[in-house]
């Protein structure tokens, strides 16, 4: 276990090193360096100083950044040794922005050169942080903060570990509480924003924000880390580096979700991948490592295939500066490369046929692909899952898949629309498959957990066929299916391990007649698993619903045959449901009855939320598709405009 | 919010209440559960006639209450509020689904008095009720697939009501999948009505003001896939085969979901449409023919059943044949018509064969049997131990049968002479042909149940006696029900239906429907002399169906020499048709095990291949990184130890020339000077 504690205290040093990059000591010295974006009409001022031994000139003020309504008096001027300089920022309004900066174009030689500008003219940056604030940046790194406060703790401390697990996740829960209250969905763009330089020399920033649809996986992530935490309470082996792993975790996907920098997003992917590994490779069931190696090489696969993309990416972003004005010749900055990317789509062809921006779409979809996962890449997630233990099958399937869908809407979708628009009868026709193919799939299974980790790769299909489908319903519908998916899997998963547990098997054939010994545990499988076949009044439907309808018009017969998976989900679910719960008690199988107690209060606690989710949910989605209408449709309107 | 909302709330805080009973395993005195499940009725009841009363006081045009809620979703389609209305149509089904479901309910606190879980039972009932009420009052589509599916679940928790018997569940889980293949034709007409019709709303309104003007191509297509989702849920071919299965249920849930209420769907919704059904010709000729097949497919397989409840449950399929032929026909009017006076009847004859099967059980535990009580010819002799009964279950035969004065006469004459008018003569006989043998095939049950000279008739009036003693209450609340649906049975028909070719008026619920069902629907009325000769045809048929069950079953032996003529003409298809003429076996091989084989291959397939190649990858890797091994090893290592071996070699050479005598190494170094004097003259020069 030392080396996991290793691997982890290793990367941290790195991060913070890696953050901790100095600014070269010049003449220029701009307090403060970094603004508060003043509301509308209000105004923040600043003092420039000449901290050298020679005149400063000062040429100019720039502006930077997107539409926030920024001015600043000019300013030439030049100030001698120890001279100051006020400077006033007004602000007229307009909109709220995901970045902005002023420029002080000066001759200090120690500062970067101004793009295209004289040998004199270099640039001193001030940051206008939108709005700052560090909350998603508590939420991300809490649980980081709990694993290193777990790594600190003296002895193999356990109780202690639980208890700061607890904390820490239960601590998300409450920051995303915050968030979701100081979200306004109406509004557009990115919220909750944090803006800073991270790393100077490779360009990348330290830029956070959600919009509606992160937002709602935050919540998710919050919900589904928790109630795994919960779950993870009934583990007693190497207690500590669990939960310093489950922690790890829970930063790298909330990280994930909230990063707007390209950088930012693949550092975090990564961050995931890990602890992925080892908590399924050394908390896992029999063949712990043959799932754990094959979940890593696979999403190694991905995570390379990726790279490659984020590379070339940033190579053919355009110029621009960091957040506090620092000229760069290009950027990973999320809402740049939506904004300012467009040229993608003229740049020369690689491959014959295909765009540079096709070939990078194509990297970027295989990366999300095999999170999602889409047939045929999908085959590590059924061994993944069977030999996982609950709480990480449960954030597996709760929250890990959504990183697929999520991914090819944050950089897909929004970075590459028209490559999107090329390729949306492909994702259509790939989603159509995984749904079928899942669900006949899923009714050959004899284990359960397999059985529930293929109505995943179906259920998530809905998701790709909507995303293909390029109309409102279908997005929308995809959304939805993406959080209520992770309600739904997330009770499954929980679900099966509570039979585990009495059992010791998942063998469908081996139970029989369960409800007339667990009539409470009965009636929320039924709940669960009538949600999950997507019954009307219960969560998964609207997903399921939406997407059908709205992939109708695109793909007719496609739409016909995805449809069919309704009957085949009927199919299985109910087979399923029927051979572990229904029939007679199968007595012989068992030594006592008294091995399989009802659901304990633990247990219930667990479950209760998501099955409130899944019916208040079911009867009344209108919350949740309003949290994320605007920001889906403003980039659906850039897909289905091919640009 | 409007009170008709109560009318859901009040089964489904019922549903509630007796639910977390169950979850919680609370085990209060029995009539607790019955105390909730009934006042929720009671309530629902209550505003159902609440808002008829108001519905008849407003002008004939305008009867319509209409009763907002949430939207689902911001926009249209999904999009709309979503809402409740009353109007004559929704009003009709609302009186028939809370008045003969209170009964039901009335008669179930007596049916299900010695059962384990009645929390369970009534808590589902209850729910029942809630959804069915949702489909038949929601206003668009959705509200109606949310309905649908919900009713095709409580459906699944009562038929497999008794889930330890594993064929129970079976039941209950083919009936869900079979509904299921229907209502991915519902989802699907839906979406292209959406798609190429509505513009996105599916609000009923919308869909009809819509319809009568859009292309006619996508309105029959949307029609027809329609029709598979209404065919799923209504038991009609090639979907009928769940609904034997699902008399698997206890009676009372075979009485209210499976007779009276829940399987009229698929009625309901094409009545709902009719007005665009009457503008798409050829999605209404497939509604007839369909009707029609399965009206005479199941009315044939009902004269082979040998157990009481499956007999009902092919009368029940044969019934809805009819609706659908109504339908077919134009004739929406008479088509819920039919479905009312069959919610009655066909109630009527469910629980009063629960009353028998009850008996027939009592006296099996008398005797120490354990025989089927379901089976008719374990019967036989109950008329002296159940007069009542056998006095109610002859009014339901004459209503089914189609015998004047009574329900299904007037109902069913209304079908017939429609599909005359509309349809010709081929349809019309094949449905005159199911009408007589629907008198002979329930002539037969009566006869069977209830005739004089049976083996058990002493041992069954004996068991009546018992049941009398240990549980008189809970007896005669199920007789009374019984009294009460045949009063109803014997009134309903006049009242509602009297024909316009008697009266010279159109028929009360004509006339109440038709601002719902003829909207906009220019309509030539059949005339009168048809009419007539369709009901006197369908009269004579009924006739001597029954005169022909009478002279075969009413007396065993008088009987048996015709039976005997019978048996070896008709024999050989009795036992297909007992098995529905092969059809549960058909689905079975030709969807069902294909459809495991496919699964299983699809499943080996993934393992095998997909994964196979994923492993072959792996392997590949692994040779590839064996191979880089052995090069690092073999090669890259090679050369540098060979370097190493060299240079070791070499010193080993090398130091034999360290001798120690220093006269050789003086030898040595003046040998070197010589040489590199040479070496720097021939250099230099």
């Amino acid at each position: 276990m030392v080396s996991v504690k290793r691997i982890v205290l290793c990367a941290l040093i790195l991060c913070g090193a890696a953050g901790g990059v100095a600014e070269a000591a010049g003449r220029l010295r701009v307090e403060p360096s970094a603004i508060v974006l003043p509301p509308a009409g209000g105004e923040a001022r600043l003092t420039l100083r000449n901290g050298g031994d020679r005149p400063l000139r000062i040429a100019r003020i720039d502006v930077t950044g997107d539409q926030a309504g920024l001015r600043v008096a000019p300013l030439t001027r030049t100030l001698q040794p120890g001279e100051t300089a006020q400077l006033a920022v007004r602000r007229d309004g307009g909109t709220t922005p995901a970045f902005a900066g002023l420029r002080v174009v000066c001759d200090d030689e120690t500062l970067p050169a101004l793009p295209g500008g004289g040998p004199d003219e270099r640039v001193g940056a001030v940051a206008v942080r939108a709005g700052a604030t560090p909350l998603l940046g508590w939420l991300v790194f809490l649980p980081l903060l709990g694993a290193l406060i777990i790594l600190l703790a003296p002895g193999s401390a356990e109780r202690f570990a639980r208890a700061v697990g607890l904390a820490a996740t239960g601590g998300v829960v409450v920051l995303t509480g915050l968030a979701l209250s100081r979200f306004d969905a109406g509004a557009r763009g990115a919220q909750l924003v944090d803006h800073a330089v991270w790393i100077r020399s490779l360009r990348v920033e330290w830029f956070v924000g959600v919009d509606g649809l992160s937002i709602t996986m935050v919540a998710l992530t919050a919900l589904v880390g928790f109630i795994a935490a919960l779950s993870s309470l009934s583990i007693d082996k190497n207690v500590k580096a669990y939960w310093a792993l489950f922690l790890v975790l829970m930063t790298g996907m909330l990280g994930t979700f909230v990063a707007l920098d390209l950088f930012l997003f693949y550092v975090f992917w990564e961050v995931m991948l890990l602890p992925m590994y080892f908590l399924i490779g050394l908390w896992g069931g029999p063949r712990k490592e043959y799932a754990a190696i094959k979940f890593f090489l696979y999403t190694l696969v991905g995570s390379v295939v990726m790279l490659l993309g984020v590379i070339a990416l940033y190579y053919a972003s355009p110029a621009g500066s960091l957040v506090d004005g620092t000229p760069a010749a290009h950027t990973f900055d999320l809402v740049r490369l939506a904004s300012e990317g467009r040229g993608f789509a003229t740049t020369p062809r690689l491959f014959g046929a295909l765009g540079f921006a096709e070939v990078v779409w194509a990297l970027f979809f295989v990366g999300f692909a095999i999170k999602v996962p889409a047939v045929p890449l999908h085959t590590w997630l059924p061994d993944a899952h069977v030999e996982a233990p609950t709480a990480i099958s449960v954030i597996l399937a709760g929250v890990l898949l959504k990183m697929g869908p999520y991914g090819l809407y944050r950089v897909n979708a929004a970075v590459l629309p028209g490559a999107t628009k090329w390729a949306a009868p492909f994702v259509a026709v790939v989603g159509a498959i995984s749904i079928v193919y899942g669900a006949l799939c899923a009714f050959a299974q004899k284990d359960l957990k397999r059985l529930v980790a293929y109505s995943s790769v179906s259920h998530m299909g809905f998701c790709l066929l909507g995303l293909g489908a390029l109309t409102t319903s279908g997005w929308q519908g995809a959304y939805v299916q993406l959080f209520n998916h992770g309600v739904i899997t997330s009770m499954l998963f929980l679900l099966v391990g509570v039979l585990y547990d009495r059992a010791h098997t998942r063998e469908i054939d081996r139970f029989g007649g369960v409800a007339s010994q667990m009539p409470r545990y009965a009636f929320v499988f039924g709940l669960a698993f009538m949600a999950s076949l997507g019954l009307p009044g219960l969560s998964g439907f609207i997903g399921e619903v939406l997407v059908l309808l709205g992939s109708f018009p695109s793909y007719r017969a496609l739409t016909a045959v995805a449809a069919t998976g309704v009957v085949l989900a009927a199919a299985y679910h109910l087979s399923a449901l029927s051979r572990v719960q229904l029939g007679k008690w199968n007595a012989a199988q068992w030594k006592d009855r008294a091995q399989f107690p009802d659901l304990t209060a633990r247990e219930a606690l667990m479950l209760a939320p998501l099955a409130i989710l899944v019916l208040v949910l079911g009867c009344w989605p209108q919350p949740l598709i309003a949290l994320s209408q605007g920001s889906l449709g403003e980039v659906l309107a850039k897909v289905a405009g091919g640009r | 919010m409007s009170f008709v909302w109560l009318a859901i709330l009040f089964p489904l805080v019922g549903a509630a209440l007796n639910g977390a009973l169950a979850v919680a395993g609370a085990k209060p005195p029995r009539w607790v559960h019955h105390a909730i499940a009934l006042a929720a009725m009671a309530g629902a009841a209550t505003v159902a006639i609440a808002a008829a009363v108001v519905l008849v006081q407003a002008p004939h045009e305008a009867r319509r209450l209409v009763a907002p809620a949430w939207a689902l979703l911001p926009g249209p389609g999904l999009r709309e509020p979503l809402a409740l209305v009353v109007d004559p149509l929704s009003a009709t089904l609302f009186l028939v689904i809370t008045v003969v479901g209170a009964l039901i309910h009335v008669y179930a606190t007596g049916y299900m008095a010695a059962d384990r879980a009645p929390a369970r039972f009534f808590a589902a009932l209850n729910l029942f009720v809630a959804a069915m009420l949702l489909l038949v009052l929601g206003s668009s589509l959705v509200t109606l697939f949310f309905g649908w599916e919900g009713v095709g679940l409580c459906s699944w928790l009562l038929i497999g009501f008794w889930y330890e018997e594993p064929a129970n569940a079976r039941a209950a889980m083919k009936a869900f999948v079979v509904n299921r293949i229907g209502d991915l034709g519902l989802l699907l007409g839906m979406a292209l009505l959406a798609w190429r019709v509505t513009g996105g709303a599916l609000s009923f309104d919308a869909v009809v003001a819509t319809g009568l003007h859009a292309d006619g191509g996508a309105l029959t297509a949307a029609l027809v896939l329609l029709v598979v989702g209404a065919a799923g849920k209504s038991a009609q071919l090639p979907l009928s085969i769940w609904l034997p299965d699902a008399m698997a249920g206890p009676t009372p849930v075979s009485a209210l979901i499976h007779a009276a209420t829940m399987v009229t769907a698929g009625v309901y919704l094409l009545a709902r449409l009719g007005p665009l059904y009457a503008r798409a010709p050829q999605a209404m000729l497939v509604v007839a023919i369909l009707g029609a097949a399965t009206a005479l497919w199941a009315a044939l397989a009902a004269t082979a059943q040998s157990d009481l409840k499956r007999v009902l449950a092919y009368s029940t399929i044969s019934q809805l044949g009819f609706m659908f032929l109504g339908a077919g026909a134009g004739a929406s009017e008479a088509a819920l018509f039919h479905v009312v006076t069959h919610a009655l009847f066909k109630a009527l004859l469910f629980l009063a064969a629960g009353v028998v099967i009850h008996a027939v059980h009592e006296a099996d535990h008398h005797a120490g049997e354990h025989g089927d009580p379901q089976a008719l010819a374990r019967m036989g002799g109950l008329a002296a131990a159940l007069p009542w009964t056998r006095r109610a279950y002859l009014v339901g035969c004459w209503a089914i049968a189609g015998m004047p004065w009574a329900a299904g006469f007037f109902s069913k004459d209304a079908i017939l002479g429609a599909t005359l008018a509309r349809h010709g003569w081929p349809l019309f006989l094949v449905a005159t042909g199911a009408a007589g043998l629907t008198s002979l095939y329930m002539f037969r049950s009566y006869y069977l149940v209830f005739r004089a000279r049976a083996p058990r008739a002493a041992l069954a009036a004996h068991a009546v006696e018992a049941l009398d003693k240990k549980d008189g209450a809970a007896m005669r609340r199920m007789v009374g029900v019984l009294v009460v649906l045949a009063g109803a049975v014997l009134v309903a028909g006049p009242l509602l239906g009297l024909p316009e070719a008697l009266t010279g008026r159109a028929p009360v619920l004509e006339h109440w429907l038709a601002p719902v069902t003829s909207a906009g629907v220019e309509r030539a009325a059949a005339p009168h002399a048809l009419e007539l000769v369709a009901m006197g045809l369908s009269l004579a048929a009924a006739v001597a169906g029954w005169a022909l069950a009478r002279a075969l079953w009413a007396d065993e032996a008088r009987g048996a020499a015709l039976r005997e003529t019978l048996a070896s003409a008709f024999g050989r298809f009795e036992a297909p048709a007992r098995d529905g003429f092969g059809l549960d076996a058909l689905a079975a091989r030709a969807v069902v095990a294909p459809y495991r084989r496919l699964s299983s291959l699809v499943a080996g397939f993934d393992r095998g291949v997909v994964d196979g190649i994923v492993a072959l990858v792996a392997m590949l890797a692994r040779g590839a990184a064996w191979l880089s091994g052995a090069i690092d090893r073999y090669v890259v290592d090679g050369a540098v130890n060979g370097v190493a071996r060299l240079v070791v070699a070499g010193g080993r050479r090398l130091r034999r020339a360290q001798t120690g005598r220093v006269n050789t190494y003086v030898l040595v170094v003046v040998l070197g000077v010589l040489l590199l004097g040479v070496l720097t003259t021939l250099g230099a020069r």
